[in-house]
This record gives structure tokens, sequence and C-alpha cells, in this order.
């Protein structure tokens, strides 16, 4: 077998790990950085689907099986060794709707997407991709315990298109060499 | 849904302050007479007339008002002997004589500010502790053409109250300043063949010379000067199954489809009242009067009675059933139970009905929560108020007489401002202050304790710091007897030990109990009643898992403005968070719908303006609002 075809099996093998939200390797360090998903839950829920890139890791922020959303509030909590970058708004969104996120100490990202007004808020759906979020991976440890993604329940929520809260549960992920 | 108007519901408040208005007049009427040589200065409690028994004779023909009836009236004094009494009857009724203790008294009709009535001098004082029996012979034809006076000679449909062929009786001496009850026997011949319904306790039934005579009795204390009522003619008469007691509707033989709802509503609106007291309502039958649009008269509550005008049907069926339920809880909170300072306070009437009225439709909603119904019920009358300055500019629910007589005759918003609409809200105030429980069962106790004598407000207030354990001076010295709305901030922290204290910050020194719930990390929720001492307190809070929010009962956002130590959290949660900005989004844009004419704040039963995203409180949440809350938080798109 050559290098470049062993190359592009590797390649291949990360990019189905990413797509399968599972794991993956972390490229630099001393052993490879896995993610995991928690989850799934029964009813409405939001989880997270981390995936390492390099040396960032990305995460979806997923709504699962929820009815049209007027706003979502998320507080995320994560290892200190995520450093947050950025953050992509899910698709969806009416126009004037507003989309703000802020860093909460060293260990938290509040996210909020929500419709103002009258205005309609973004369609439901059994999948529903609402935020992706960038961390920089610095300093994680090579050993002992890696820490996890967690979505603060008492901080965070989603509200109907009516605007009543929807009754979620949330699932967050966990980290593993 | 139709919005009922602000003149429907000032059409009640008008019935009620024209009573008041009169006893004002009376008041003048007394200042105005030299005042006799014996007599002292009254005190400012009750002195003087006080009568104990009424036996009324009474024969009334309602097809063209001809009347003859022989008043006997057991009378004391209170205080300081009296020697002269006022009494006035129907338009059309003259007073024949007037025997006290056998002996005529000299009689002269009078006229004050377009007032009529009958000054009875004695031929004796009655002294201090001795009864007299005053007889007083009446006969004439009344004249019911006006409107709205006592009476109504409607075919089928004839209508008598109190100062009509009832007398109003009063103190020519002393102005009537407190509870004066009164026990009373009526007997009432009318033509054979009309039916008669008397606010009173049916005692017998016959027919006499050609005439249906009926026997009434009311064996309790009730106040004389309320509305005592006949209704006689060929009356529509609907049981209401279901009651302890026999208990009909009784209206006009008209077809009008008020009669299914009232009757629909009746059984549950007694038994909620009944709830409150503790105790069923103690009349051996009652009767609930629908009055016909035809009648100026609005509705009000007599012993045993319960009367409602068909106009209300107009204002929307929320408000009809609610109204209903007003004019029935006054069967607890005037009839039972009395007001003796009724000169100065209206809120153990007109308050704690208004209050029972709100609880009752809460409780057709009991997927709603209780202190977020509550909350915005009596928010919607704090936001009607805004653009009258406020409901702390009206004076206290618990004012000085003067106080009370000025704003009565300076017209209907005012006074249903102050009697009903505060009153109201500063008694659920006081409830969520204490707990409902605890306001439970100290009304239970306020009912046994006080049926058929009423007691004073530091009565009141001492009832409910028994039932509840906490010294309420400092919340009736503030909110009673004072008006103001003061700012709380209130919040909690991380000690410098690691464990949490609440804070509450108000601008002045006085003791303020209050109520909070806090949650914690976990979402555990626990009551917490503390008292707010000084300008900064500092409580310590018990949790393992940490502090998620101090929030205080949202019913006390009415008389008090809360606001938590930080900027754009509106769910004192401690943080400007996601759930912050989603709980105001979708209300930007909102106003608090209320106009001149319509959506009156106590009728104002569906408003869900969302307050706590009102941060200028200017009764909108505009963009400004927005801007506060959303610069709150600041992050970044």
């Amino acid at each position: 077998m050559s290098a470049r075809i062993i190359a592009t099996s590797t390649l291949a093998l990360s990019l189905l790990l990413a797509v399968a939200g599972c794991s993956t390797d972390e490229p630099t360090g001393p052993g490879p950085l896995k993610a995991t998903a928690d989850g799934p839950k029964t009813g409405a829920w939001v989880g997270l689907e981390p995936r390492i890139e390099n040396d960032k890791l990305v995460v979806d922020v997923v709504a699962h099986d929820v009815p049209e959303l007027s706003g979502v509030a998320v507080r995320l909590e994560h290892p200190e060794w995520a450093k947050f970058e950025a953050r992509d708004v899910g698709a969806g969104w009416d126009g004037e709707a507003l989309h703000l996120v802020k860093v909460v100490g060293t260990r938290e990202v509040s996210v909020v997407d929500t419709a103002k007004g009258d205005k309609a808020g973004r369609p439901g759906g059994a999948k529903v991709l609402v935020s992706t979020l960038r961390f920089k991976i610095e300093g994680a440890p090579t050993t002992g315990d890696l820490g996890a993604l967690r979505i603060v329940p008492i901080r965070s929520e989603l509200r109907d298109g009516t605007g009543k809260v929807i009754a979620a549960s949330f699932a967050g992920a966990r980290f593993s060499r | 849904m139709r919005m009922p108007t602000r003149e429907e519901w000032y059409r009640l408040v008008e019935h009620e302050r024209k009573e008041a208005l009169r006893e004002q007049t009376i008041a003048r009427i007394v200042a105005s007479r030299p005042r006799l040589p014996e007599g002292p200065k009254p005190p400012p409690e009750r002195a003087g007339l006080d009568v104990v028994h009424r036996t009324m004779d009474i024969e009334v023909d309602p097809r063209n008002g001809a009347v003859t009836a022989t008043l006997d009236l057991r009378i004391s004094s209170v205080g300081r002997a009296i020697s002269s009494l006022g009494l006035s009857m129907g338009k059309g009724l003259v007073v024949s004589s007037v025997d006290v203790a056998g002996a005529p008294a000299t009689v002269a009709q009078r006229t004050s500010e377009g007032f009529v009535y009958y000054e009875a001098i004695f031929p004796a004082p009655v002294v201090v502790g001795r009864e007299s029996l005053v007889r007083v012979k009446v006969a004439g034809t009344l004249d019911c053409a006006a409107a709205d006076g006592p009476c109504t000679l409607q075919p089928d449909f004839a209508r008598f109250t109190t100062g009509s062929i009832f007398p109003y009786v009063f103190d020519l001496e002393n102005a009537a300043r407190a509870f004066d009850g009164a026990t009373t026997d009526l007997t009432l011949r009318v033509p054979e063949g009309m039916d008669t319904v008397v606010s009173a306790e049916v005692a017998g039934k016959r027919t006499e010379n050609g005439k249906s005579v009926t026997e009434w009795k009311v064996p309790k204390d009730v106040n004389h000067s309320y509305g005592f009522y006949a209704f006689v003619g060929n009356l529509k008469r609907q049981a209401i199954d279901g009651r302890p007691v026999p208990t009909e509707l009784v209206a006009p033989k008209d077809g009008s489809t008020a009669d299914a709802k009232i009757a629909a509503w009746s059984k549950g609106a007694l038994s909620f009242v009944e709830g409150m007291m503790g105790t069923n309502l103690p009349f051996a039958n009652q009767a609930l009067v629908r009055l016909p649009i035809s009648m100026d008269d609005v509705g009000t509550v007599s012993y045993g009675m319960t009367l409602l005008n068909e106009t209300y049907a107009r204002a929307g069926e929320d408000v009809y059933h609610e109204t209903w339920v007003h004019e029935n809880a006054h069967l607890a909170w005037a009839i039972v139970v009395p007001e003796p300072e009724g000169y100065r306070t209206r809120m153990l009437t007109e308050g704690l009905a208004t209050l029972t009225e709100v609880d009752f439709t809460k409780s057709l909603f009991p997927e709603e929560e209780l202190d977020k119904y509550l909350a915005r019920r009596y928010q919607s009358i704090r936001l009607d108020w805004l653009g009258k300055g406020g409901l702390e500019k009206l004076p206290p629910v618990v004012a000085t007489e003067s106080v009370a007589q000025k704003l009565t005759s300076s017209g209907t918003a005012g006074y249903a401002g102050w009697a009903y609409e505060k009153s109201a809200a500063t008694l659920d105030h006081l409830r969520a202050t204490i707990g409902d429980e605890a306001f439970a069962s100290a009304m239970k106790e306020y009912v046994r304790l006080y049926a058929w004598k009423g007691a004073s407000v530091d009565e009141f207030r001492a009832v409910m710091e028994k039932a509840s354990g906490i010294d309420l001076k400092p919340v009736f010295d503030r909110w009673f007897t004072k008006t103001s709305r003061p700012t709380l901030t209130v919040g909690y922290r991380k000690t410098a030990a690691g464990g949490y204290e609440a804070t509450i910050d108000k601008d002045d020194e006085d003791d303020l109990p209050l109520a909070f719930t806090v949650v914690d990390m976990n979402g555990e929720r626990k009551p917490l009643k503390a008292v707010a001492k000084g300008t900064s307190t500092a409580i310590p809070l018990e949790t393992t898992v940490g502090i998620y929010a101090v929030v205080p009962n949202p019913r006390l956002g009415i008389l008090a403005k809360l606001a938590s130590p930080v900027a754009g959290d509106v769910d004192f949660d401690g943080e400007a968070d996601g759930k912050d900005l989603l709980a105001c989004a979708r209300a930007v844009g909102t106003k608090f719908t209320t106009t001149a004419a319509a959506n009156p704040g106590l009728w104002n039963i569906e408003s869900r303006f969302a307050v706590e995203c009102d941060v200028d409180e200017d009764g909108d949440v505009d963009e400004s609002d927005w801007t506060a809350i959303t610069t709150a938080f600041g992050g970044k798109p």
C-alpha cells in the first residue's frame, strides 16, 4: 500500500467520524483527542455534535424534534483549554432576528437567537442546526480528566413560535484520548 | 371578545359612590344644625343613635303606589343622649306622626341639598343605655318616576328599597360614622295574587282581607342604611340547585337569556365565597336578582339577596361573570362582616369583594400559575393608572375621614381607583407578603370573629398577624395608611465564605416584610419570607448546589418597583442572560392596551403585557426598552 493511499484512507476515516459526530484524532499532541456526543434523548432536546478540526474544536448545537422556534438561548460550559473564537448562526431565521454570543467567565459561552416582536421564528424539525461554535484548542491535558461540554439547563431555553417555553432536555459531549 | 368599557365599570361604582355621598350630605346637614346644649362634641367613633330593631308593617299596591305603613323603631343611644332623628321616605309619602315611647314627637319636613327628610324632635331625650320605641306612621302615594330613585313601579316587577317604603333613618345630631346594625321584622301586604321577594328570611305567608301577606325577618344585625329590598309582582323564580339553603334566581319574566347564565354561575360563585369565608353563608334562604336593563339600579347586595343589572352582560361574558361574583362576595364582605370604618376606607368591603372576584376568575384557569395570574391582573390596574399619575398618587386605602370624603365627592374615577382597585391591589400585596395560606386562614378567622359586627383596620391587621406570625405594622404603615411605590432591588451574591446570601436594597430605613422564591442550580424552588431592615439587607441562604435566582413575588410589583441589581436581568437570576432576551423579545412593540373609554384596568382581564420588559415603566415595550435589555446582555452578533 502506498503512502498516498494510506493518507487518503486516514482522511476518509477522519471525515467519516466527523460526519458521524462521534470522535476523531487531534492532529497534534501526545495522543488522539476524541469528542463523543451524549444522547440521544426523547422528546424535544438539544444536543452537541463536536468534532476536532486541526487545532479547533467545532461544536454543532442541534435541536431535535422541535416545533417552529422563536428563540433559542444556550449556555454552553466548556473546558478551559477550549478558547471560544466564533460562531455561525444556523439557517432559517428572519432577517430581523437577533443573534448574539458572549463569553461568560473562562468556561462558558452564551448564545442567543431570537425573533423580535411578532416576526416569525425559524422552522422546526427533527434535526435543526441552531449554531456552530468554534473553539481554539490550547493546552488540552495529555492525561487525566479532559473535561466535558455541557449545556447549562437552567440558563438555556427554547421558545416555540408563539413564544412559549418548550419543555426540552439537553445533552452534552465528552472528551477522551 | 368584546372589550368592556370604562363607562360600564364606572356605572357600578357610581351606584356605591352615591350611597357614600348621601352619608356625606347627612354629615353636612348634621354639621349645619345648632348643637343641643347638652350634647358634647361627638367623639371620632360612633356616638348617638343606635337603631336596635325595626318592626315594619307595610301595605303597598305597586299598581298605583298607594302605601300605608307603621314603622316601629326600637332605638337606643351610644355615648350620649339623643333628642331627635332624621327619616327619609319615598317621594309622595307623608310621615303623619312620630311617637317616642308613646308621646308625640315634633315632626317637620326639611330639604337640604335636594335631600328631603323628616326631622323628629323627641319629647324627651333617649338617654345612654336605655331603649325607646319610636313609632312612625306613614301614608301616601309613592312617586317612583325618578329613574335612579329608590323605587320602580314596573309592571309585574316593582322594586322598593330603602328610602321608599322602607325608612332611611339617620342620626340628626351625629354624622353616621360607623356601623349601626339592626334586626328587622317585616309584614308586607300587597294585592292578592302578587308574588313577593324580600331581602330577608321567609317567616310566613297568608291571605288576609284580600291581600297577600308575607312576613320576613332579618335575625342578624345588618346596617340599616344599606338597601333593604322588596320585589313585588309576577316574578320569575328559578331554583338554584346544589345549595345548602333554598336559593332562587328572581327576575322579570321578560325572556332574557341572562337568566340561564346567572343560574349556571351562581352555585360556583356562592361556593367560592363560602370557601373564602370558611363557612356557609348564614342565610335561611337566598334570592339572586337579575335586574332588567330597563331599571337604573345597577345592583348591590342585601341580607340574603344579591342583585345585578343585566347591563353588565354587555361588558362581555367574563366581566359579567366576574362582576356577579363581586356582588355575591359582598354577602360576605359587607352583609355578614360589615365595615365599621367605612367613613375612611372601603378596603374591607369593596377591596375584599374585588379581590374575591379576581380570585374567582383565576380559579377558572387552573393551568395558569397563581402568582403570575394575580400579578398580571393587578398590574393591569397599575398600568391603567399610569396615565393618571400612578396608583400611588391616589390617597391611602385607609385614609382620613376628610380625605375619603373629598375623594368620594371628586368623581367616579378616583373613587373607583381608591375603593376598588387600589384597595384590592393592596390586599393582594399583603396576601403575597404573608402567603396565600396564611391569608386564607386569616380570612376565615376574620369571619368567625367579626361576623355581624365588623373589624377595625387594626383588628383586621391583628388577625393577619396572628395567622402569619409576621409583624405587619410596617406594611400597613407604608401601604395602607400611607402611599408610595418604593424601588426594591432584589438579588443574591456569593459570600466570602463561599455561601450565598439574598440582598435587598431600598431607599429608606423602615422595616419591610417581603416574600421571595429562591431557586437553586438544580431548579429547586423554595419560598422565602424575610424582613428587609434598613437600606441594605443580606439574608443567608442555605444551599448545597448553589443559587440560581432570588425572585421577589411578582405580585409585590404593583405597590413596589422590583428590580435586579443587574441591569437587563428581568428574571432575577443574577445575570443579563439569554433567557432575559427570550423573555422580552416577543414583547417588543407591545403596549398595555387601555383607553379613556375601554379596557379599564380591573376589567382588562386578558392583558398579558410583559411588565418585566417595560424597563422604563411607561406602559409599552418599545425599542428603548429592548435596547436597554440587549445592551445589558452585551456580546456580539
